[in-house]
């Protein structure tokens, strides 16, 4: 008889009946021991979904009555006013009332004059505006892009590794267009590695391949107890998580975004939805060594939105431009107060 | 002897070695020699006549030779350099589906024309490309006073 180990390293001879109780205990303890195997980020993931799942529906139960407000859109095609659902409706179900148009190039909302993700349902009686890539000043668009180009990187890097790499994603920065290039700092435990040329592509691809799917960004406030139980798995963010609730409103809340499978913690305001995206590329891989975190690594990348078109020389330049180290703070937990972008997460005005 | 020695290597090797052992004197050996002790250790399709031998036949008239094909000794062999880079691949922490994927980037997708004639039961020529047809005039029917 011949019973494989749990580490597929060697196999046990159980040919002699005298030893056969002792090496069966043996092997039943080591068949024990590999319920308590290394958690995957797919496991992780998962959890968070159905975490996630329960809290909306929870949140969803308290709309008991659907009531009435007024939405008075300004801007093209022309102004109109509309009556949505309160807590109910979305600045892109106004959009799908007024023009296709609206539905396809509104990267982000104004409503009332503060910027209001796609997919965030209204509150009260309103005034809204549809922002898009080729407004006249597209910077809060912009940030709104770069900041989901981030949180994409978050996404490939949660994905693209084999299950026996655990990626504990730690923060990113508040995105800075002059630096050429958008940032993710995460721990992938993995020392040695750097990543070739056709490696990057495959972790490109993971991101280009997200224009198609079409993913929209869903924007949850929930409990900080609920947000430490979904990010139990990972050592950063049940670190930053208490930080960020103090600063809120509230005082206890997290916002987190969803998007496909992947969740995680911004303040937002972010895109639509992933149909955006157009060019999509992981530039680099750079270590960086933080004070608190030890020792992470520093994922750059590039994007362009469908409604920009660039010649591919450009591209190719500024592809080139975003390979060097990106100069953003190095992830602390004393200059995440201020500066990160997942664990700040009301201090829009402070760090715009 | 040329012209014997083709028309032996039209048999196999075995009935080859049949075939001598039958025609040779084998105490009329010309020569004798050993090349390698490790080539003809496991190899034991021949009964161990591994080594060439050269003799002639019973009744003399023909020189035969046994020259069977020798295996390399495995302790003078090195082994075979990894350096393709399929085999590195696999090293890769990143997810095989991925590095699969980047493979076949230019692989077209989806049926041959092969398959989708079999799938629709026509011949081939049904599905090659027809590159006219995207030139061709349109042809709007006309106003006819005549009519």
């Amino acid at each position: 008889m011949f019973v494989r180990s749990v580490h597929n390293c060697c196999r046990v001879c159980l040919k002699n009946s005298a030893r056969s109780n002792a090496f069966s205990y043996f092997i039943k303890r080591l068949l024990n021991t590999k319920v308590a195997r290394k958690l995957t980020n797919e496991e992780a993931r998962h959890k968070r979904n159905e975490i996630f799942n329960e809290e909306r529906a929870r949140q969803l139960t308290f709309i008991t009555r659907i009531e009435k407000i007024q939405v008075e859109h300004k801007g093209p095609p022309e102004d109109c006013t509309l009556i949505m659902n309160k807590g109910l409706s979305t600045p892109f179900n106004c959009a799908m009332h007024i023009g296709e148009l609206l539905m396809n190039r509104s990267v982000l909302a104004l409503v009332n004059g503060k910027p209001w993700d796609m997919h965030r349902p209204l509150v009260e009686d309103c005034e809204l505006k549809f922002l898009h890539m080729k407004d006249e000043n597209p910077i809060l668009s912009n940030q709104a892009f770069w900041r989901s180009c981030s949180f994409i990187l978050g996404y490939i890097l949660e994905t693209a590794f084999k299950n026996e790499h655990y990626v504990e994603l730690c923060s990113f920065p508040v995105p800075n267009v002059t630096s050429g290039s958008f940032v993710y700092d995460a721990d992938l435990k993995l020392p040695d590695w750097s990543p070739s040329a056709m490696e990057l592509n495959c972790l490109s691809r993971v991101g280009q391949s997200l224009r198609y799917s079409d993913f929209k960004f869903e924007r949850l406030d929930i409990d900080v107890s609920v947000a430490l139980k979904m990010f139990e798995d990972n050592q950063f963010k049940s670190e930053q998580i208490p930080q960020i609730a103090v600063k809120s409103e509230t005082g206890s809340t997290v916002t987190v975004y969803r998007m496909g499978d992947h969740i995680d913690i911004s303040r937002g305001p972010l895109m639509g939805s992933t149909g955006m995206l157009s060019r999509f590329n992981v530039t680099a891989v750079h270590k960086i060594e933080s004070p608190q975190y030890g020792p992470l690594s520093r994922v750059q990348g590039i994007a362009i939105p469908m409604s920009l078109s660039l010649h591919y020389w450009t591209y190719e330049f500024l592809m080139k431009r975003a390979t060097k180290l990106n100069q953003a703070p190095i992830p602390t937990v004393f200059q995440a107060k201020s500066r990160s972008e997942t664990v700040d997460n009301q201090g829009e005005e402070k760090a715009n | 002897m040329a012209a014997f020695m083709q028309q032996v290597t039209a048999l196999s090797e075995i009935r080859l070695l049949n075939f001598l052992k039958r025609t040779i004197d084998c105490t009329r050996y010309i020569s004798y020699r050993q090349v390698s002790s490790s080539s003809s250790g496991n190899d034991n399709r021949f009964g161990g006549h591994r080594e060439p031998l050269v003799g002639l036949s019973v009744d003399g008239s023909t020189v035969i030779c046994w020259h069977p094909e020798l295996t390399f000794p495995y302790e003078h062999t090195w082994p075979v350099p990894r350096y393709d880079p399929e085999i590195r691949e696999g090293d890769s922490v990143l997810r095989v589906q991925l590095l699969k994927e980047d493979k076949m980037k230019y692989h077209q997708t989806g049926p041959t024309d092969v398959e989708l004639a079999n799938m629709f039961f026509t011949t081939k020529h049904r599905w090659y490309p027809k590159p006219e047809k995207m030139y061709r005039k349109r042809n709007p029917p006309k106003d006819r006073d005549g009519l």
